[in-house]
């Protein structure tokens, strides 16, 4: 499809921008540990900008080709933005392309282990439990049902529940509402994340793949608000439309 | 002179894109890339896109309306780009990529004064 390998074409540059630049440098050290022993995730984060998650690159170990099921290969071969685009209509972007996006986010942690990802983008957020517990029932969403736990000095944060509505990336790599994604975290220094991403769609994919980032500490940045609905001047001109969730991919 | 010009730039695309957070293609025709050149008439700083907007001269004369998308304030005010980088009245060099509608839209990929310095480098989506 052109418009993906234009899309692709881009990947490059665009990644590079999002990365760290004019002169900072982040803080160097040994990861810290938070007051009451855990590993630190606390503070604002700069993230590879992600818009297709199989190619390497900026911050960013792609997946590469990816094992579509029939499904799942038909869901990627159809999707056309143009005839509705739920992120440039300021519905929610979900996790995983909130994750992806070029804005910073912010992490929060508490003592009794909640744990808060407060992303810029649209000033969306997510409010999760890390203590081990199973994810509880609830209404299928756009971000999902998450619980964390600890493996090691790793945070794990596994999301399941998803509403099937979102795409991976800017791109339009599908998934379904059997997505179930395990995100690891590990504070490799003072100033850096590692972060994995693996992918078990039993619907979509025909194996679970990753891939993999590293987030930048940002110091000097804080948290800006963010209003999708604002200036959205091309949906309300009419030239972004919203999808028709008629029939969800289910 | 101000004047449009729609033309095919060799590498252009190469540099453009850089601030995505969603689809270029859900609007823009990627293979209409264009450089406008025009006067300010105002700029609209909030998200989730800064607009600018120009008086441009078409080759008859006439003065016709433009408007171009360009980042989220946010990733631009942190790049040390500022709302008022550019004045009103100032004539400028957009260089974008064409709306779908055939309306005079373009999204953003670099801004420069006329004597070449850059203003803005990167915006849209």
């Amino acid at each position: 499809m052109n418009i993906r390998l234009v899309a692709a074409a881009l990947f490059v540059s665009a990644v590079g921008f999002a990365q760290p630049g004019g002169g900072y440098k982040p803080p160097e050290g040994p990861a810290p540990k938070t007051p009451w022993g855990k590993p630190d995730f606390n503070g604002v984060w700069a993230r590879p900008y992600a818009p297709d998650v199989t190619r390497t690159g900026g911050g960013q170990i792609g997946a590469g080709e990816l094992p579509y099921t029939e499904w799942g290969k038909k869901q990627w071969e159809s999707y056309k933005p143009e005839e509705g685009d739920y992120t440039g209509s300021c519905l929610p972007f979900g996790h995983m392309r909130s994750m992806g996006s070029p804005d910073p986010m912010q992490i929060m942690q508490t003592p009794d282990n909640q744990m808060a990802f407060l992303y810029e983008q649209n000033s969306w957020f997510k409010v999760f439990p890390v203590d081990g517990r199973k994810h509880d029932d609830r209404v299928a969403s756009w971000f999902g049902n998450s619980v964390g736990h600890w493996e090691g000095d790793t945070l794990v944060v596994e999301t399941i529940n998803f509403n099937g509505l979102t795409r991976l990336d800017t791109n339009g790599h599908p998934h379904s509402d059997k997505l179930k994604l395990t995100e690891k975290f590990t504070r490799t220094d003072a100033g850096h994340i590692a972060y994995e991403m693996i992918v078990d769609d039993p619907k979509t994919y025909t194996r679970p793949w990753t891939n993999k980032r590293t987030f930048t500490l940002r110091t000097d940045w804080t948290i800006l608000e963010y209003s999708c609905e604002e200036n959205n001047k091309s949906f309300i001109e009419g030239r972004i439309k919203m999808p028709k969730y008629d029939t969800p991919a289910k | 002179m101000r004047s449009i010009y729609l033309s095919v730039l060799a590498g252009f695309l190469a540099t453009g894109a850089a601030w995505c957070h969603h689809s270029l293609a859900a609007e823009f025709d990627q293979s209409k890339p264009v450089n406008i050149t025009g006067a300010v008439t105002s700029i609209d700083w909030r998200n989730p896109h800064a607009w600018i907007y120009l008086d441009v001269k078409d080759e008859a004369g006439k003065v016709v309306k433009w408007q171009c998308e360009l980042g989220s304030p946010n990733q631009m005010a942190r790049s040390g780009w500022k709302q008022d980088s550019v004045k009103i009245g100032e004539e400028i060099i957009v260089a974008g990529i064409l709306a779908k509608d055939g309306t005079n839209t373009c999204s953003t990929r670099n801004v420069k004064y006329k004597d070449g310095r850059t203003v803005f480098s990167q915006g849209g989506r």
